[in-house]
């Protein structure tokens, strides 16, 4: 491609030099003519000349050769995405040998959801498209909230990105990159259940902005400092999902980096969806080397061995944890507790990272505290680099606290291991095959009860959710700009193409007359707390 | 409700008389062949099956003003009023300013002044709830597709002025194939819905066959 444009462009100059000639050889046709020509051709030549452009012309072709770019790769994806859904949609009313009243009735539903889509794909959405009801997260470059849409009162979940810290850290492509996964979890068959559902993205001025799914269970991290531990029935169930969440997103090519039980959030059913793809990375993302340079600091301290001959009682060490936990999860620097060692590392590292984060997250199901934990950062980082001296150490220390039976230790360690040797290496199935998830339906997985079932009073119920005070914004209400036509700017560049529809969201969007409530169908009895919670858990404390 | 202005005799386009022959810096866009060759643009315009045709009309409206817009807006330093005293596109058609309403005769503006009327008019029509309405249970009016050839009609004009005039530069910032992918695309929607009169687009129209000869 860049050879033929190249080859393009010298053609043009050829054919330049070619006029010139014919140009030359004319004879004049008169004092008027000759005027006019001689003033095209200083004009022309000046034009030749100046070679210099100025930057906001620069940075202006730039944005609109990256927008041109991306709208004609979406366009004909979403052409394509069109005409697959079309087709799907026959094979699978022939599949049912409908009749044909019964296909002109699908046939006229898919059509109204595709009307409603291309209708959705010109209009702007903008923060003031919805209704914030409340803050039910914050992190270091913006916060979540739910909201209601304005347009067809549904809830959802908005993640708002404030685009000039982004920049300020060099965030752009932590952002990029969820915004990318989530849109590419979305096919033909819907959505991936195991991921949280984008429904739109857009951006303004100032803020890049996710709408989501609502998930109104709260997180993993929030249930272990509930209940501290959970039995190994419990602990089986949730790794089984967090396993079967993970392939689904490794078989979109993708690496999560990040699997932390704040990531896992629990759907109004009690099941997992797993949420925050900042640090993913796939086959089309740059790779990001940020956990490396973060706790490259570290590498060279050495002070830290006599720290660790310290016993720690379990009690102590677990008193610590939860004192910090919520710290961390809030923080700007994060822990590298659930992170595999060769992620740490610059070296080159796979899917298999995230088994890692997943042994993390099973040992501190079942132990209370994940195995590396400390009093510091640093400390933390060691132990995880030294897991072959550490290790065998911290897996002695828990069976003598725990009551850990011989395949759940074998699990974790064939977890926390070296990337190759490890777990899941070989494919899912070695996962799936292990003793330790003997009994375990995995094709039903999502239909199986959970081992906790949320208490929800109502669908804007957040008392799942940590309580968040609301900031009073320094930044003045600005007049709504929605409508007006704005200039990209190099500020821009990193956020073109950022905007996203999700087809399914079409269901119930934009005035449709049969509005549903955001939980769809609920089974009530176990949506309304109809089960004592804490019964099925009676084993987890010790 | 917004109301086209119709009237003949107030018309905005004017071919120049007295013309003889075109110069090389006029003449070389219509040289252009690159393209972004992403896909069948031929296909990409065709209405969808069973698919609400005003609908598609909108969405692929916005679309086009929107490129155009951005394409512009990558060479607004060299489209000046001294550059460009008047709308044109080459030497031989120029374009007086008239919407209807607060211009009602045609006037003669330098091209970025046009540029500015049009697109804001544009923008004024899409933002329109009642032209282009967002909730399915708003209808379009009856008289939309006369309101689509009109915007239309005048995007092209953008595109004649930047091929004529600032050609060169678009080569010079990179953008040849993107230009050219957009109207291509353009003007192969134009074609399958019968948007723009044939007469209005003669000024591209040995940019056209260049552009069309090959399947995509």
């Amino acid at each position: 491609m860049n050879v033929e444009r190249k080859l393009e462009s010298l053609s043009l100059q050829q054919q330049q030099q070619e006029e010139q000639q014919d140009e030359s050889e004319q004879p004049n046709q008169g004092v008027e003519d000759e005027e006019e020509e001689e003033y095209d051709e200083e004009e022309y030549e000046e034009e030749e000349e100046d070679i210099n452009f100025s930057k906001e012309t620069l940075e202006a072709a730039m944005a609109t050769k990256v927008s041109i770019e991306q709208y004609y790769t979406s366009l004909f994806k979403s052409l394509k995405e069109r005409d697959d859904r079309r087709c799907f949609l026959e094979k699978k009313m022939e599949e049912l040998n409908l009749r044909e009243e019964q296909k002109s009735v699908k046939r006229r539903e898919l059509d109204k959801k595709e009307t409603e889509y291309i209708k959705s794909r010109r209009i702007r959405l903008t923060g003031h498209s919805f209704e914030s009801i409340r803050i039910i997260g914050r992190g270091a470059f913006g916060e979540v909230r739910l909201v209601k849409m304005k347009k067809n009162n549904k809830f959802f979940a908005m993640k708002k990105l404030d685009k000039s810290k982004m920049i300020e850290k060099h965030q752009t492509i932590h952002v990029r990159s969820e915004r990318d996964i989530l849109a590419d979890s979305n096919n033909i068959h819907g959505s991936n259940p195991w991921i949280v559902s984008l429904y739109y993205s857009f951006q303004d001025a100032n803020f890049l902005y996710l709408i989501m799914e609502y998930v109104p269970g709260g997180d993993m991290m929030t249930q272990l400092i509930k209940y501290d531990t959970f039995t190994e029935d419990a602990t089986r169930f949730y790794i089984a999902e967090t396993v079967l969440a993970l392939h689904s997103i490794h078989k979109l090519s993708y690496i999560h980096r990040d699997i932390k039980p704040d990531n896992l959030l629990i759907d109004q059913k009690g099941h997992i969806k797993v949420s925050d793809f900042g640090l993913c990375t796939g086959l089309q993302t740059n790779r990001v080397p940020t956990l490396a340079e973060i706790y490259k600091k570290y590498e060279g301290d050495n002070n830290i061995r006599e720290e660790d001959q310290t016993p720690q009682s379990r009690s102590a060490r677990f008193d610590s944890w939860k004192r910090q936990r919520r710290v961390l999860a809030y923080s700007n620097v994060g822990t590298p507790d659930y992170t595999a060692p060769e992620v740490l590392m610059k070296d080159g590292y796979s899917a298999e990272c995230d088994w890692w984060s997943v042994g993390v997250i099973m040992f501190e199901m079942l132990v209370g505290y994940p195995p590396f934990c400390s009093e510091s950062i640093r400390e933390t980082y060691h132990k995880i680099m030294n897991w072959k001296q550490t290790l065998p150490k911290i897996m002695e220390e828990a069976k003598a606290e725990v009551n850990l039976s011989p395949e759940a230790q074998d699990l974790i360690e064939r977890f926390l291991t070296d990337p190759m040797t490890r777990i899941g290496f070989n494919g899912v199935e070695e996962i799936q095959s292990h003793p330790f998830f003997k009994g375990v339906d995995w094709r039903r997985l999502r239909e199986t009860r959970p081992p906790i079932i949320p208490q929800l009073s109502s669908p804007t119920d957040t008392s799942n959710f940590d309580h968040y005070e609301e900031e009073q914004q320094p930044e003045p209400m600005q007049p709504v700009q929605s409508k007006s036509r704005r200039k990209i700017t190099s500020f821009d560049i990193p956020f073109i193409g950022y905007t996203y529809r999700n087809f399914d969201a079409m269901r119930d969007a934009f005035g449709s007359v049969n509005s549903r409530d955001a939980f769809g169908s609920i089974n009530s009895r176990e949506a309304f707390g109809s089960i004592n919670n804490r019964d099925s858990l009676q084993g987890a404390n010790m | 409700m917004f109301k086209i202005f119709n009237s003949d005799k107030n018309k905005t386009f004017k071919p120049k008389k007295g013309f003889s022959k075109g110069t090389k810096r006029h003449d070389l866009h219509k040289h252009a062949k690159a393209t972004l060759g992403s896909g069948n643009l031929r296909l990409a315009v065709s209405l969808p099956e069973r698919e609400d045709l005003n609908e598609w009309l909108a969405v692929n409206t916005v679309d086009f003003f929107n490129q155009i817009n951005l394409l512009y807006g990558s060479i607004t330093e060299f489209c000046t009023p001294k550059t460009c005293e008047v709308m044109s596109a080459g030497p031989k058609y120029e374009y007086l300013w008239a919407d209807g309403e607060s211009v009602k005769k045609p006037i003669k503006v330098s091209a970025p002044e046009y540029v500015e009327f049009l697109m804001t008019w544009v923008q004024g029509i899409l933002d329109d709830e009642n032209i282009f309405p967002s909730r399915v249970d708003v209808q379009f009016p009856k008289n939309f597709q006369s309101i689509v050839k009109n915007i239309f009609k005048r995007l092209f004009r953008v595109y004649g002025h930047i091929y004529y005039s600032h050609f060169t530069k678009i080569v010079s910032l990179g953008e040849e194939a993107h230009l050219n992918t957009c109207f291509k695309h353009f003007y192969f929607f134009i074609v399958e819905f019968n948007l723009v009169d044939k007469k209005e687009m003669l000024p591209l129209q040995d940019l056209i066959d260049n552009l069309t000869k090959s399947s995509t």
